[in-house]
């Protein structure tokens, strides 16, 4: 379910939205994604060094983007811009690009939080025009890591949609055993311990050490999930059967 | 029996030995793979298949070399690592999953974006499983959970009753028990599918039977099975003899992956018996039975006296609870740290008992704890022939 060009241009002129238009040969850009396959609109005052984030442009007239094609450029305000975002139900943020805060095991990164947690369950292809051997403005192509990453799904996958998180990710109990531990150590253990020890987060994780926990913690908090996993599957699997066998396909909902 | 079609599990600490030390199942073998869903052309890594010797004592580098099959070196655990995004399990960290017959074939397939799966088994002859029979299917679980692929299950009760002085229900109850303690070990429900032959024998699967059965001649069995019991010594031929017929009716090869010897308590010259409740620790035992165990019956390779003891440490070689720690430690540094200081004469036996009883307590208190939380229902989830939608997940 893309949208073209012509749709978002519509859409800004709904929300009565300035801008102006301009046509242009298509040009050079690059994409970037993150591990998860969320995708980040940076944008950045024109000769600032992009370091994914830019506070220079709240206050500015002359915003310049790319409306889903990188043969037209567009220009408007921060604050339409702002109201476009709220439309769409993103809230912006505007932070500092040129500063370099240190990241690390005990900061994490400061934008983390304005990071949604669930990933797209699609990736769908914008329009795009592509000039021979250039790349392409294209939001989906995977980042190739060469042999480090393990299988592709080989067959029936041969389109350039990257690999996301698939919508059964909900049942992978390793990855909620890490979700679990890091939900409980980082956000409340952490947090709480620390408040009582009088110490700073910080110099209580420096004290412990988290993986070897997560190690000694983590073949019980898997065993009790997994067991959880199959407990709720085999009521489902029994649910399922008694409907059919009772009310047979009239049991389900209809999905139309 | 028939010859092509004798079902059989493949993951035992016993297999084939001499008349004389009979009293576990004998590993038997798969037949040939069955068709789930979209698995018709994937190709199957079968696990484990462990190795015996006379009198206790393997060569493993013999093995390898006279059954040709491969050792399973570090360049292939890394790979392994490197395929799967995980650590690699300490089975194969430490070399208790020693060798095997085409795992390059399967790791290949795999990288290249192909799927395989599983196939592990058991004859469920007995209620009571100790920990070496859990060996295999923790074994297989890692193998699921890291290449995420689908695992069958083969519960061989028809031969159980065949061999054994059983009844057909209590083979078929047996089988239900053992799926239970299968169940525990975490398999993942999405991906699993377990059986038992006087279930599921029919249909499209008995046709397969029938089909091996027709390729494997008098003679055949012979060869594979040898005039005399000592020529089957460290072989399986059941699987020997699956990897013959694959081919002849268009399947890939079986690749196996073999696992080494687990001791029994007392000694790797002894043997572990249902009828010595001490000659092996029990998914039942409690904490205070594993203590008294350990303590009393675990064979030491430690001196006979502190003294003794301090000057010329410990001999690794026959130790037990240094093999068990081996294969249920999982952190490798503090292994390390354990067998130097107890080969060095400055740990005792006593304390790396101590350690070992901690170790096993808190495994097998873990497997009582999800193995009551197993309902009949869930069994019949495990065995229902359904379809597998994330199998490949």
């Amino acid at each position: 379910m893309g949208y073209t060009k012509d749709q978002l241009l519509a859409r800004l002129q709904e929300l009565k939205i300035d801008f102006t238009c301009y046509d242009h040969p298509v040009v050079l850009t690059v994409e970037e994604q993150d591990k998860k396959h969320r995708l980040y609109v940076v944008s950045a005052l024109e000769g600032t060094k992009v370091d994914m984030k830019n506070q220079g442009f709240k206050s500015k007239q002359s915003c310049y983007f790319h409306p889903l094609t990188n043969d037209v450029t567009i220009v408007l305000s921060s604050s339409n811009l702002d109201k476009f975002l709220i439309s769409i139900g993103k809230q912006p943020a505007y932070v500092d690009l040129e500063a370099s805060p240190v990241v690390g095991k005990d900061n994490p990164p400061d934008l983390a939080h304005l990071v949604p947690s669930d990933t797209p369950i699609s990736s769908e292809q914008p329009v795009q025009n592509v000039t021979p051997a250039n790349a392409t403005h294209q939001n989906n192509a995977p980042k190739e890591t060469g042999k480090a990453k393990p299988k592709v799904q080989g067959k029936g996958a041969g389109n350039s949609q990257s690999k996301v998180d698939k919508p059964n990710s909900a049942t992978d109990v390793e990855k909620c055993v890490n979700d679990v531990f890091d939900t409980f150590m980082s956000r409340f253990f952490l947090s709480e311990v620390s408040k009582k020890l009088n110490l700073t987060t910080e110099e209580l994780s420096s004290k412990l050490d988290l993986d070897g926990l997560r190690g000694l913690v983590a073949p019980e908090l898997e065993s009790t999930m997994m067991i959880l996993k199959s407990a709720s599957y085999t009521a489902g699997f029994e649910a399922g059967f008694e409907t059919m066998l009772n009310n047979g396909l009239k049991g389900c909902p209809s999905r139309k | 029996m028939e010859a092509g079609g004798a079902q059989g599990e493949a993951a035992q600490p016993l297999l084939i030995v001499p008349a004389a030390h009979i009293e576990e199942e004998t590993a038997v073998a798969p037949s040939i793979n069955m068709e789930i869903g979209e698995v018709a052309a994937a190709e199957q890594v079968v696990t484990p298949w462990v190795v015996s010797a006379l009198d206790g004592v393997i060569d493993y580098d013999k093995l390898v070399d006279r059954f040709g099959c491969q050792r399973i070196d570090a360049a292939i655990v890394d790979r392994i690592a490197r395929l799967t995004c995980c650590p690699p399990h300490r089975f194969l960290r430490r070399g208790i999953f020693f060798a095997h017959r085409d795992l390059d074939t399967i790791l290949d397939l795999y990288e290249a974006g192909e799927m395989f799966y599983l196939y592990t088994g058991r004859g469920p002859s007995s209620e009571s499983l100790h920990l070496g029979h859990l060996i295999p299917f923790m074994f297989t679980k890692y193998l699921q959970d890291a290449f995420k692929v689908p695992l069958v299950i083969q519960l061989t009760d028809d031969e159980k009753f065949l061999w054994k002085n059983l009844t057909i229900a209590e083979c078929k109850r047996l089988a239900r028990e053992n799926a239970k303690d299968i169940i525990a070990c975490g398999f993942d429900v999405e991906r699993t599918f377990i059986f038992t032959d006087l279930n599921y024998v029919g249909g499209a699967f008995y046709e397969n039977m029938l089909e091996v059965a027709k390729r494997v001649t008098f003679n055949n069995l012979r060869g594979i099975f040898g005039i005399t019991p000592e020529d089957q010594i460290g072989k399986d031929p059941y699987f020997r003899m699956t990897r013959d017929v694959a081919p002849k009716i268009g399947f890939q090869k079986p690749s196996l992956i073999e696992s080494r010897f687990f001791p029994a308590l007392q000694g790797e010259s002894t043997k572990m018996s249902a009828s010595d409740p001490n000659s092996a620790i029990y998914v039942t035992d409690s904490s205070k039975q594993i203590t008294a165990k350990v303590n009393k019956y675990a064979f030491s390779g430690g001196q006979d006296s502190v003294e003794l003891h301090r000057k010329l440490g410990a001999n690794l070689d026959v130790d037990v609870p240094i093999k068990y720690l081996n294969f249920f430690l999982e952190d490798d540094d503090e292994l390390g740290h354990i067998k130097k200081e107890y080969e060095e004469g400055r740990m005792l036996t006593g304390e790396v008992k101590q350690r070992l009883i901690a170790v096993l307590s808190e495994l097998v208190a873990r497997h009582q704890r999800a193995r009551a939380q197993v309902t009949e229902e869930m069994v019949d989830a495990f065995m229902a022939v359904r379809p597998l939608p994330n199998m490949f997940g």
